[in-house]
């Protein structure tokens, strides 16, 4: 999933193919729908533009709405997460259908499910509702946006129901969410917000933010505006330690089911929140196999353009030697040990260097393992590491089985605790 | 009858030259009227006279040379003084030994001896070749190892080759210098140098694989790994310029210090850039197989979480640094 405000090379090519689907698909009366919905909302829409205050240049653009007529306005988080870090170089303003432009202050957000709250001083002509309501599967909705900073756009699509299956509910939408729609909202046909444009997989799979969070976010109207980095930190400091604490108590609570992998017992599924897929290494020239599967929560949390945390994966790789030598064996098997997994993105401001703790832990069954573990710690949000837990069976000369646990952006705390659930599902074959 | 004999030295106090006299006073400079000539225009025509003293010492006069007399280790100017024998003198450039019978050499190197010995298979050109051999073995088989394929012996010919050829360059390079410096015949001995250093080093590399494997976080164990390979690359460095040079004992001593020093200077810096790099990889001992599993020292998963706290701290130090 990519968020569409950040990748617009992606975004021509998206809206290249929209374009296409749109000219062969034969004209419908549900057009004409979606005019009066547009017509009769699209005041309620403004462009979010971040504004660099030295140069006076555009940082990002995106999409919000008015959510009521004091001049609150919600967008997404990743949109303006660049004034969240400096709010001293950068400064948001809203323009709206008519081209007034307006100037927002952050009011609050909710990070974890990428919202934001703003608030300009004059308030909007009108505002939309929130539906919390779950919709049927196939109800039309209409996301507002500008794509690519063209124009007030408006994009039907279908509601195909909430991705419960996942640590940070969205909306499944279809229907073709570009970069700059960013933040804006999808209602239905009463002009009642169902979510909030937030992502996409391209060829018109979208994603939203289900408008109950909205409703939440809302409570945080009443604070003052967040004018400092050190203030906007420490709410997304409060907010992703509560979310991280919340997501390992669940998986905390999940049992962990394992299956067998030649002579071991492995991790396999860990709750219906992972999606997993196979990755094997054979070829006749080759004297091993190397039969793979990584697991991945898709719970990734957008904080600024390179960095992400809250991502929760695991992945096994069992190797088996067919004609090496022992030698050789060792040597592959330290490679693989070694191929660096996806870590989660971050740059050196936002975290400091890994640091990795190695030894050799005896399972209570006897197996034999060797074991690395490695925390890097987050600069600007104390309390937070990425996590990475790597172990190799060492009970053979001609097989192993490599573990791996990697989690972004949790404490040191629940770092341990569930590394140690991971490492207890794995043991010799029962 | 006393004799003296008179050794020009180079200038690290190896003997180029030596002169028996039995007539006194023996007249020393550049002149043709002299004794002893040196060819030496630091020296003057007649520059110095040694006659045999009264209580046995060898009595030195400078004949009022233009640029003195000195006893060696010494900077007052020797007007005439009695000096022992085997004393060295400075005049001009050239440096003189006063020897007599009584001067002691060096004990025999016993035929037989273990230093014998060793020297007769260094300069072996045999073994030299022999250990060059089986060293691009080694090579090759190390090259294999990293293999995970279907490989043919003929796929590390080549490298076998590069091994040889690099040994012989090796040896021909240094044993030119050694021409050069000593006037010695050593290709044969820079042959087995370079095949016995590389397979002390590749075990010294093993004891340090073995000790970071076994404790890899522990700083003792890298200390020692890596101090194995400095004493053994100190080692090696201090045979070629024995070989090589007539630097004395003491010099070479300094000179391998030195180097030493600056391998750890600059490990030392590589170690601060790494720390203070940014670098998103993970960084720790993938090896795998390096001692037998039974020996090594096992945990429980309760001990290994204990000991992450420490692990915590470091992480958070990493976070804390610029």
């Amino acid at each position: 999933m990519r968020h569409p405000f950040r990748s617009p090379a992606w975004a021509f090519v998206l809206l290249a193919l929209l374009l296409t689907c749109v000219g062969l698909q034969p004209a419908r009366a549900a057009g004409q729908e979606a005019q009066q919905v547009f017509h009769r909302y699209k005041d309620a829409v403004v462009q979010i533009r971040i504004i660099d205050k030295r140069s006076g240049n555009r940082v990002s653009l995106g999409t919000g709405f008015a959510v009521d007529d004091q001049g609150h306005v919600v967008s997404n988080f990743h949109v303006i997460s660049a004034v969240a870090y400096h709010p001293e170089w950068n400064r948001i303003e809203a323009v709206s259908a008519g081209g007034t432009v307006t100037p927002l202050a952050v009011v609050g957000f909710d990070v974890v499910h990428d919202l934001s709250l703003l608030r300009s001083k004059t308030p909007f002509a009108t505002h939309l509702g929130i539906n919390l309501a779950q919709p049927e599967k196939g109800t039309p909705l209409y996301a507002f946006g500008i794509p690519l900073d063209l124009d007030f756009t408006i994009v039907q699509g279908l509601y195909n129901g909430l991705l419960e299956k996942s640590l940070h509910e969205q909306i499944h939408f279809t229907g073709a969410i570009n970069p700059g729609m960013s933040g804006g909202p999808a209602v239905d046909e009463a002009g009642l917000v169902v979510g909030v444009n937030v992502a996409t997989s391209g060829n018109g799979v979208g994603f939203l933010v289900p408008a109950k969070f909205v409703t939440s976010l809302l409570k945080q109207k009443q604070g003052a505006a967040l004018t400092t980095a050190a203030q906007m930190l420490a709410l997304m400091s409060k907010q992703l330690l509560a979310d991280q604490q919340a997501n390992v108590t669940r998986l905390l609570q999940q049992p962990i089911t394992t299956s067998v992998v030649g002579n071991y017992q492995t991790p396999k599924d860990w709750s219906d929140l992972f999606k997993c897929w196979g990755g094997d290494e054979h070829g006749s020239d080759k004297l091993f196999i190397n039969v793979g599967i990584a697991c991945n929560a898709q719970s990734s949390i957008y904080l600024s353009e390179d960095h992400q945390t809250g991502q929760i994966a695991y992945s096994r790789s069992f190797i088996q030697s067919k004609g090496l030598s022992d030698g050789q064996f060792a040597r592959l098997y330290g490679r693989a040990l070694s191929k660096d997994p996806d870590l989660p993105d971050a740059a050196k401001d936002d975290v400091g260097n890994f640091e990795c703790q190695s030894g050799f832990v005896k399972q209570k069954d006897g197996l034999p393992l060797k074991t690395v573990f490695c925390l890097r710690a987050y600069r600007k949000l104390p309390g937070l590491y990425d996590m990475v837990l790597s172990t190799a069976t060492l009970d053979n000369e001609q097989t192993g089985l490599i573990n791996r646990l990697i989690l972004g952006g949790v404490s040191y705390d629940n770092a341990v605790r569930i590394s140690k659930k991971y490492l207890g599902a794995i043991s010799w074959k029962h | 009858m006393e004799t003296l004999i008179l050794e020009i030295l180079d200038k690290h106090g190896k003997p180029l030259s030596r002169q028996r006299f039995t007539q006194f006073p023996v007249r020393i400079g550049r002149d043709y009227s002299n004794d002893l000539i040196l060819d030496d225009e630091a020296v003057s025509p007649q520059h110095l006279a040694i006659t045999l003293s009264e209580e046995g010492l060898w009595l030195v006069e400078d004949l009022h040379s233009e640029n003195g007399t000195y006893a060696a280790g010494s900077k007052a100017r020797l007007q005439q003084a009695p000096l022992p024998t085997d004393s060295v003198l400075h005049l001009g450039h050239t440096w003189l030994q006063l020897r007599s019978a009584a001067s002691q050499v060096a004990p025999t190197v016993m035929q037989g001896g273990l230093a014998w010995r060793l020297n007769r298979l260094v300069g072996n050109l045999w073994f030299a070749l022999g250990a060059l051999l089986l060293f691009a073995l080694y090579m090759m088989y190390n090259e294999y190892l990293g293999h995970a394929d279907k490989v043919h012996a003929s796929d590390f010919v080549d490298l076998g080759l590069t091994t040889l050829l690099a040994g012989l360059v090796w040896a021909a390079v240094w044993s030119l210098l050694s021409r050069l410096f000593s006037q010695r015949h050593t290709f044969r001995e820079y042959l087995s140098f370079f095949a016995l250093g590389m397979f002390a080093l590749i075990a010294a590399g093993w004891v340090s694989d073995a000790a970071t494997y076994m404790f890899p976080d522990h700083l003792l164990a890298s200390l020692l790994g890596n101090g194995f390979i400095l004493v053994v690359v100190a080692g090696i460095c201090f045979l070629h310029l024995r070989f090589a040079t007539r630097l004395k004992r003491w010099k070479i001593h300094a000179i391998v210090a030195a180097l030493c020093g600056v391998g750890i200077a600059l490990q030392v810096v590589s170690a601060y850039t790494e720390q203070h790099k940014f670098n998103d990889a993970l960084q720790f001992d993938s090896s795998i197989g390096n001692v037998p599993n039974q020996i090594l020292p096992y945990q429980d998963v309760e001990h290994f979480f204990a000991d992450s706290r420490a692990t915590r701290q470091d992480a958070d130090e990493n976070a804390k640094r610029d």
